[in-house]
């Protein structure tokens, strides 16, 4: 890759990963106080969970921007405003801490996922405005576009129609009506996850077309339906999170037909498994590979779950229990996480080189197995909790005792990620670091 | 996806298909917005005091330990039909009281009100669990009221 451009990405990049370290570190906060709830009476559960998940998606949708950013210029795109783009750095930081400070402060305002006070929308949809706009001036040069082109374009269209969705509460025909309020409030994070996914997919391919050398995977027929398929749910299938509302039932029907077509990707991947592994096996050897074949053992885990999850028959039991958090995390860890990382790795040495150190390889296979036990362990909890809930309609109290095996497991093995992570870290923010001081 | 030779999909064709599917979604967002959604029973309990009640959910972030229909934090209960089958007064109870898992969050009197209102309103929109239910061949429900 050629070296041009500013290193704007790259500081995204590192912002990314210091928001994952401190995300980390408030979610094994929170996951010891469902143990003891008094734990930290400076940072009672309410503060930590929303400081957790908005810091661990912090992570997510910078890394992603950085990585556009960063990759662009050095494939031969330069970016239509590189000012643009730093005045987008600086927005998100300010935001960033201005949603931090609330929080620590205990001033809420907004939903689930948008707690912090509702203004701060101002500034989050006009850095994302300057985003879009350089992105779409960027590659309207290029003619007939690579799959994960379209798929950034998506990401980032669709985090405006996830964004007026999740605020349209304020409208009174919306709040009036609790399921309308309820049905689009779940419409627009489908919408929300779907715009990471698309950023973070696209990322992927982009890194593996960068290391197989091979330039017409991202154009191959195949990619381009699986773009198609990914998009139609991401348009179609959020409302398997709101079967047990009282909508209408062509609600939950078009939400279960459609979510059922993933099926098709399941089979695709096992179809695929040995081929892929054998693509992998050709290319240059890479650190970033390890993590996007970790990343390919979670899509199947976590997409056989969530296809289960979407039988409505299934779902009244898991729904509203610790599965759906199994399903959350094990996918923003095992895929998004793991996928990014891969991009951080491949951005930080693009030729591969000295990459072997022992310590990210132990942190690399610690975090995964731990994940892995996290995992059951919130499934676990899960099916106990919705049988207990429904065969037995027991207290939440009692369901909370006959859990609590299930959730000191959750926690410990969330000490796990947060320390293989943490060794993986050390080395990656170390370079990022070096990086940036060196193209100063 | 081995294969040395890769067949592309044209440029008309995908631009098609990306059209078409956001047209869908836009017809389907509109008739969800609108008939999906349109009705919910108890809508006259949704009153000034319920709607101010509702901001206090948000305000003292209720949701990250509480769900409303199973959605939220899961630290505390599911709150969807508290008031309906405990009672104001039971509910009343924690919220000012707090208890060893739940913290006293120091609401006043009209907040506290206002939040039951609020709570009473989203009672009476429907049932949360659902436990009385069917189950077609294909793995679909039809919870006893039809819906
Ligand atoms: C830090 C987490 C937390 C926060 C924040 C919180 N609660 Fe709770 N709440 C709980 C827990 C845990 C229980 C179960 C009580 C117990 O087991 O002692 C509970 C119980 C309740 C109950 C009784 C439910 C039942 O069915 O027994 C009500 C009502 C309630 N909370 C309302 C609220 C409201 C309204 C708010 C916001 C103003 C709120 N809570 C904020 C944790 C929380
Ligand atoms: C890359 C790392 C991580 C990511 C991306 C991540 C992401 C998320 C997301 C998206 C949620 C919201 C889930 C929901 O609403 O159902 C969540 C909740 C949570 N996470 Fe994480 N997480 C990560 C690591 C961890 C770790 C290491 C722990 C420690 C055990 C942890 C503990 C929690 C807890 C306690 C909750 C709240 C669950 C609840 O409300 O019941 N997370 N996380």
């Amino acid at each position: 890759m050629e070296s041009s451009g500013t290193n704007t990405g790259l500081r995204f990049v590192l912002l990314g990963q210091l928001s994952l370290w401190a995300g980390l570190a408030f979610g094994v906060i929170g996951a010891f106080q469902f143990l003891w709830p008094g734990l930290f009476e400076w940072m009672p559960f309410f503060k930590s969970r929303p400081l957790h998940v908005s810091l661990v998606v912090a992570w997510i949708f910078s890394t992603a921007i950085g990585g556009i950013y960063h990759y662009l210029p050095r494939i031969g795109v330069p970016l239509y405003s590189e000012r643009m783009a730093t005045w987008h750095l600086g927005i998100f930081i300010a935001t960033g801490l201005a949603i931090v400070g609330s929080y620590l402060a205990g001033r809420f305002g907004g939903r689930e996922y948008w707690e912090f006070p509702p203004v701060l929308a101002i500034p989050i949809i006009v850095s994302w405005v300057m985003f879009g706009v350089n992105y779409a001036a960027t590659v309207f040069k290029v003619k007939d576009w690579p799959v994960h082109y379209w798929m950034w374009a998506t990401g980032i269209l669709f985090f405006f129609i996830t964004y007026l969705e999740a605020n349209a509460w304020m409208v009174p025909y919306v709040r009036g009506n609790l399921v309308r309020e309820i049905t689009l409030q779940w419409k627009s994070y489908g919408a929300l996850v779907g715009s990471w996914n698309m950023m973070v997919y696209g990322t992927s391919i982009f890194v593996m077309s960068q290391l197989s050398g091979n330039e017409d995977l991202p154009r191959s027929y195949t990619a381009f339906l699986l773009y198609f398929l990914g998009f139609t749910n991401l348009l179609f299938g959020w409302a398997h999170h709101t079967y047990v509302l009282p909508a209408a039932p062509w609600v939950r029907g078009v939400a279960y037909a459609v979510s059922m077509t993933e099926l098709l990707v399941l089979a695709h991947i096992i179809r695929n498994w040995r081929s892929s592994l054998g693509v992998m096996r050709r290319m240059v050897h890479h650190r970033a590979l390890m993590f996007i074949a970790a990343a390919e053992a979670w899509i199947f885990i976590n997409l056989t779950l969530a296809l289960l999850l979407s039988v409505p028959a299934v779902n009244v039991y898991t729904h509203g229990t610790h599965i759906t958090v199994a399903h959350a995390m094990g996918s923003t860890i095992g895929i998004n996480t793991m996928i990014l990382l891969a991009s951080v790795y491949f951005m930080l040495c693009p030729k591969g080189g000295e990459l072997g150190k022992r310590w990210t390889s132990i942190g690399f296979w610690l975090t995964n197995i731990s994940l892995l036990t996290f995992f059951v362990c919130l499934v676990a909890a899960g099916i106990v909790k919705g049988r207990l809930t429904i065969a037995e309609q027991l207290s939440h109290q009692e369901i909370m005792v006959r859990i609590t095996p299930f959730l000191i497991g959750f926690a410990v093995s969330g000490v796990g990620i947060l320390t293989g992570l943490s060794l993986i870290l050390w080395d990656s923010v170390g370079r990022t670091f070096t990086r940036l001081r060196s193209e100063q | 996806m081995d294969g040395e030779t890769y067949h592309c999909m044209g440029l008309r064709t995908k631009r098609g298909i990306f059209w078409t599917l956001i047209l869908l979604f836009a017809g389907y967002s509109v008739m969800v917005y609108d008939q999906g959604t349109a009705h919910s029973t108890g809508e006259e309990a949704y009153t000034a005091a319920a709607d101010r009640g509702k901001m206090v959910y948000h305000q003292y972030n209720c949701v990250s330990c509480h769900q409303i229909y199973g959605l939220g934090g899961y630290m505390g209960p599911d709150l969807t039909n508290v008031t309906t089958s405990k009672g104001r007064a039971y509910a009343e109870a924690f919220i000012t009281g707090g208890t060893a898992k739940m913290p006293r969050l120091g609401l006043d009197r009209q907040e506290t009100d206002d939040l039951l209102d609020y709570l009473e309103y989203v009672g009476k929109a429907g049932h949360y669990p659902v436990t009385d239910l069917e189950t077609t061949f294909y793995g679909n429900i039809i919870p006893a009221d039809g819906k």
